[in-house]
């Protein structure tokens, strides 16, 4: 967190301080109008009625060793008119893993995986020397999550059977974010928001709540030329 | 390959645990399947139907299975190993109908009288309850056990008296055992 909260100070400094030329900086958004951008950070999907359903048959959620919080975050952009650009973002969204007892030890299992790709729209303002820019993003597209059902159908079973199966849902996302260029290519960039997708879903027709908030920090590339 | 390895560190990492914080306690399944997933045909593997008729029913999961009693009467048995313990956890998963009167029992020394029952709950949804039983340590439910001989198996049983829907998910019986 202080490395956020340094990152924070650093740019708010840039983005209100008295520039040091009088024009931007055609070397940033508006002049290099691709842009690509990995990043990583932290999230955490809310309980649902689905992950509750899960508890009521004997599971539980299992957190050590499965970094459950963990985001990864990759963006392709592109200016499309002056301070706005598309996106074309891809996201995991969550990993949970659940466990439970099936009688013969705690062997039975349920995982699952969502992740998202979406189109954005970002709007921006730069400050005076176009090196530091404050964002709002909005972006929607398709999710889709992989669940694993471990379980024994045997009692003489030596391993489990393992039910596989894909679900496609759509997601809505909303960010804020800072950037700040290091160099005339290389920034940095930290946001964070809201992600509604609702899934998995499960046979009694419960769906999980699959995105909810998120924090990403990160690298970002500046190529291309508007000229 | 993987999910193994990972499951052999979870077991060591719970067992070192246990070790840890000094405590040696376990527990003991009394019945086999209680999630009520092994299926052999139209019947269930561990569980005997003694009356009725029974139906293989998804739950939550399209493969996670539960038994669903068809009409009534329905009966359902599986005889345990009592072992030595003194207090069952008994947990139970299920959606029933309120016409339907449903009841898990205990009969610990087989003699077909049950020790311990309880009526389980009518609900809408799946719904998870738990009690502990305790059967065989005074009073009128005492049994007195031969040290030299094995103790007689006891008898778990799921009972189904009234008509309406019953969908039983899970019946897990446990007994805490320890080296005492």
């Amino acid at each position: 967190m202080r490395l956020y909260t340094r990152l924070l100070v650093v740019m708010a400094v840039g983005l209100v301080s008295p520039a040091a030329t009088s024009h931007a900086d055609d070397g940033f958004a508006e002049g290099q109008p691709w842009g690509l951008e990995v990043g990583l950070g932290w999230g955490r999907a809310p309980n649902s009625a689905y992950t509750r359903t899960l508890e009521t048959f004997g599971f539980e959620r299992q957190t050590a060793f499965t970094f459950d919080g963990f985001r990864v975050s990759i963006v392709v952009e592109r200016k499309i008119v002056s301070h706005f650009s598309l996106l074309l973002q891809a996201n995991n969204l969550e990993s949970r893993r659940y466990e439970r007892d099936s009688g013969l030890g705690p062997d039975e299992s349920f995982v699952w995986n969502t992740w998202a790709i979406g189109v954005h729209g970002r709007a921006w303002l730069t400050n005076q020397t176009g090196r530091f820019r404050g964002y709002a993003q909005l972006g929607f597209g398709p999710t889709v999550s992989v669940t694993r059902f471990n379980t024994r159908l045997d009692a003489s079973d030596t391993d489990f059977t393992q039910f596989r199966d894909s679900q496609w849902y759509f997601h809505v996302t909303g960010l804020l974010g800072i950037e700040g260029m290091l160099g005339k290519h290389i920034g940095m960039f930290l946001n964070g928001g809201y992600v509604y997708a609702r899934a998995p879903r499960n046979q009694l027709d419960e769906r999980n709540r699959g995105g909810g908030g998120l924090v990403l920090a990160g690298l970002s590339a500046r190529f291309g030329s508007s000229r | 390959m993987r999910e193994a390895a990972r499951r052999t560190a979870l077991r060591l990492t719970s067992v070192a645990m246990a070790l840890l914080l000094g405590g040696l306690s376990c527990e003991t399944d009394l019945v086999e399947d209680p999630g009520f997933q092994f299926w052999c045909g139209t019947r269930l593997c561990e569980w005997r139907t003694e009356q009725g008729e029974i139906r293989r029913t998804s739950t939550w999961h399209e493969n996670d299975y539960g038994v669903e009693l068809v009409g009534a009467p329905v009966l359902l048995a599986q005889p345990f190993d009592r072992g030595t313990g003194r207090c069952s956890l008994v947990e139970a998963v299920t959606k029933i109908d309120p016409e339907a009167e449903v009841f898990v029992e205990i009969d610990e020394d087989d003699d077909g009288i049950p020790e311990w029952e309880r009526q389980l709950e009518s609900s809408e949804d799946f719904i998870a309850r738990s009690w502990e039983a305790e059967v065989n340590v005074s009073g009128e439910n005492i049994i007195t056990l031969d040290p030299d001989s094995d103790p007689p198996p006891g008898t778990a049983s799921i009972r189904k008296v009234g008509d309406g829907d019953a969908i039983i998910a899970r019946i897990r019986i446990s007994r805490e055992c320890s080296d005492d």
